[in-house]
């Protein structure tokens, strides 16, 4: 699988770089929207993560002139604008995805994995970890066959875990996906519903599969991964 | 405030009547004056050369005068009314190329800086007015676009670096300390709430938040984010109740309204004591939501930059309410008021 990231920031851009080439992608960067045209028009990709504000052309440019060109390649824009008009004129300009900044690794490369999985036409509708399931589409989780009852906060928490597996989550990103609102993340609530879901997946007798990962957050993965 | 339309109205009523009264007075006065020292002259009936000379008394001028004057008082009513009335839809016309200009200026908002004002049929007086007006609209567009842009440059520029230490942190977090690695990403993410913070309210001062009002049964949404403002006060043993006296619904774009009552309770958790109760109440104004705690040490020290109650009071204009704070007695109560245009019927079911 071969990535295209554009960003004018070379540190942001050669951390992604590492996090991806970590997960096994290969990686080109570019360094404006310019070269990301170039780079695009030149090679085939399997997917682009394009940062919005860039000099010489912005994201939204690019990615307007590869779509006008017949380049189709998905693309997820990172963007430092969270307002919905941002969102909604990245995605009107040709982009899949859209991931706020400050963003977590785990999360653009889960983010990248449903693009590429949409692209195989591979169903997303259930994931699974160890003998875990979790049904998007009917919203139930069922583990050893034993159907388990979620509220909607935690099947929002377990979807979060399950498509970040086996990476930890860390606080800050299940505050931000889990909760609309920014909670501070210094308080409780986090590990309280942490612990709602363990009561209800790691039931004694079967091995856990929800870690703490200190300094980290939560991972879910089966005990030896 | 005084009424230009009705100024010019009496201007023009007044003008009227003061004309009409001093002609009237001449009249009056060069008639008595006339019937005093004329002479009539009248020739005989049955004497062809004879001639009859004579000149009215002083009662029969006065009667004469006296019905000059009781006519004029008669008419003076309708000559008034008529002189207000037309008075009314001259000014009514003078003064339309103004409420004209007033309606076009009260369409545009943040969101169509673009338009401009038009007077196509106006007086050559608002030409000058029509040219400046648009000559200061075209100067708003301007600033504020560079104003959008200035914000947009300094999320970008801030959320950077903000996504470059997260990223390293997550890099480093297997390598240095644990407890060292959740500090930092609890700054991290405190860092990055503020600067999403301070440019919501830069937004919301700016007058750029995009309002999408939709109804909101408040009762229910409050309802549904209660849970986790009761396990964060229940961290400290306290407790966050909902008494909903009357069960209404508020029309407001329901994003900004969580982010009013996020920003209300978590001060409520963070700076108050005791017990956190929210009271929704129908008055005669309209609707109002009271959150209602005692005052907590930090609150009381002054602790806290208060960027959670100026972004409420930046909010709320927007979303039809108002907020009126107030802390005695040791007590501090924060009530969002809907007026009651914004309040619609009960168990309005909505999300």
């Amino acid at each position: 699988m071969r990535i295209l990231i554009a960003d004018d920031d070379a540190k942001v851009a050669e951390h992604v770089r590492r996090g991806l080439s970590e997960a096994g992608y290969a990686v080109d960067v570019a360094q404006d929207g310019a070269e990301a045209l170039w780079l695009a028009e030149n090679h085939k990709y399997d997917a682009m993560v394009l940062d919005v504000m860039m000099p010489v052309q912005d994201g939204l440019t690019a990615i307007r002139q590869m779509r006008r060109k017949g380049i189709l390649t998905p693309a997820i824009f990172l963007t430092a604008r969270h307002e919905l008009q941002d969102r909604v004129r990245g995605l009107d300009a040709g982009a899949d995805d859209y991931l706020a900044k400050p963003f977590s690794m785990v999360e653009l490369l889960a983010r990248l994995r449903a693009l590429l999985r949409r692209q195989r036409a591979e169903p997303v509708d259930r994931l699974r970890v160890a003998d875990l399931e979790l049904d998007l589409l009917a919203r139930a989780a069922e583990r050893g066959g034993q159907r388990i009852a979620l509220t909607n906060r935690e099947f929002a928490l377990l979807e979060l875990l399950m498509m970040a597996a086996p990476k930890p989550v860390s606080k800050t990103a299940i505050v931000e996906h889990v909760w609309d609102q920014h909670f501070d993340s210094g308080t409780n609530v986090v590990n309280v519903y942490v612990n709602y879901l363990r009561a209800k997946i790691d039931k004694p007798g079967l091995p856990p599969l929800i870690h703490t990962v200190r300094g980290i957050g939560y991972a879910l993965k089966e005990p030896d991964a | 405030m005084k009424s230009l339309r009705w100024r010019m109205t009496a201007w023009f009523a007044l003008s009227v009547l003061l004309v009409t009264v001093v002609f009237a007075s001449i009249t009056y006065l060069h008639l008595r004056h006339e019937l005093r020292y004329e002479r009539w002259e009248r020739k005989h009936p049955e004497h062809a050369d004879w001639r009859l000379h004579g000149s009215y008394s002083e009662s029969e001028v006065d009667d004469i005068a006296g019905e000059l004057w009781r006519l004029s008082l008669i008419y003076a009513l309708p000559v008034a009314v008529s002189a207000l009335c037309i008075g009314y839809l001259l000014a009514h016309r003078s003064l339309a190329s103004v409420a004209d200009l007033s309606r076009q200026l009260a369409e545009i908002n943040a969101r169509n800086l673009r338009q401009r004002v038009q007077l196509p049929c106006a007086d050559r007086e608002f030409e000058a007015i029509e040219a400046n007006i648009n000559g200061l609209l075209a100067r708003m567009e301007t600033s504020f676009a560079q104003l959008t842009e200035y914000s947009a440059n300094v999320a970008h520029e801030l959320r950077t670096p903000l996504t470059l230490m997260r990223l390293k942190v997550e890099d480093a977090s297997s390598e240095i300390r644990p407890e060292v690695a959740e500090a930092l990403q609890e700054e991290l993410a405190r860092l990055s709430e503020y600067v999403d913070q301070c440019l919501l309210l830069a937004s919301a001062d700016q007058g750029r938040l995009v309002m999408r009002p939709e109804p909101i049964a408040l009762r229910r949404f409050i309802e549904e984010i209660l849970d986790d403002y009761q396990l964060w006060a229940g961290q400290t043993g306290r407790t966050v109740t909902l008494l909903a006296v009357d069960d209404f619904a508020v029309v407001a774009d329901c994003r900004y309204v969580k982010q009013v009552l996020h920003n209300l309770l978590t001060n409520a958790v963070k700076h108050g004591a005791g017990p956190i109760r929210i009271t929704l109440a129908k008055d005669p104004r309209g609707a109002c939501c009271r959150i209602e705690n005692a005052i907590g040490p930090a609150a009381a020290a002054g602790q806290g930059h208060g960027m959670g109650l100026r972004i409420v009071r930046a909010l709320v204009p927007g979303l039809g309410c108002s907020i009126e704070t107030s802390a005695a007695g040791g007590q501090f109560t924060a009530a969002v008021r809907w007026e009651r245009s914004t309040v619609s019927g009960e168990r309005t079911e909505v999300a």
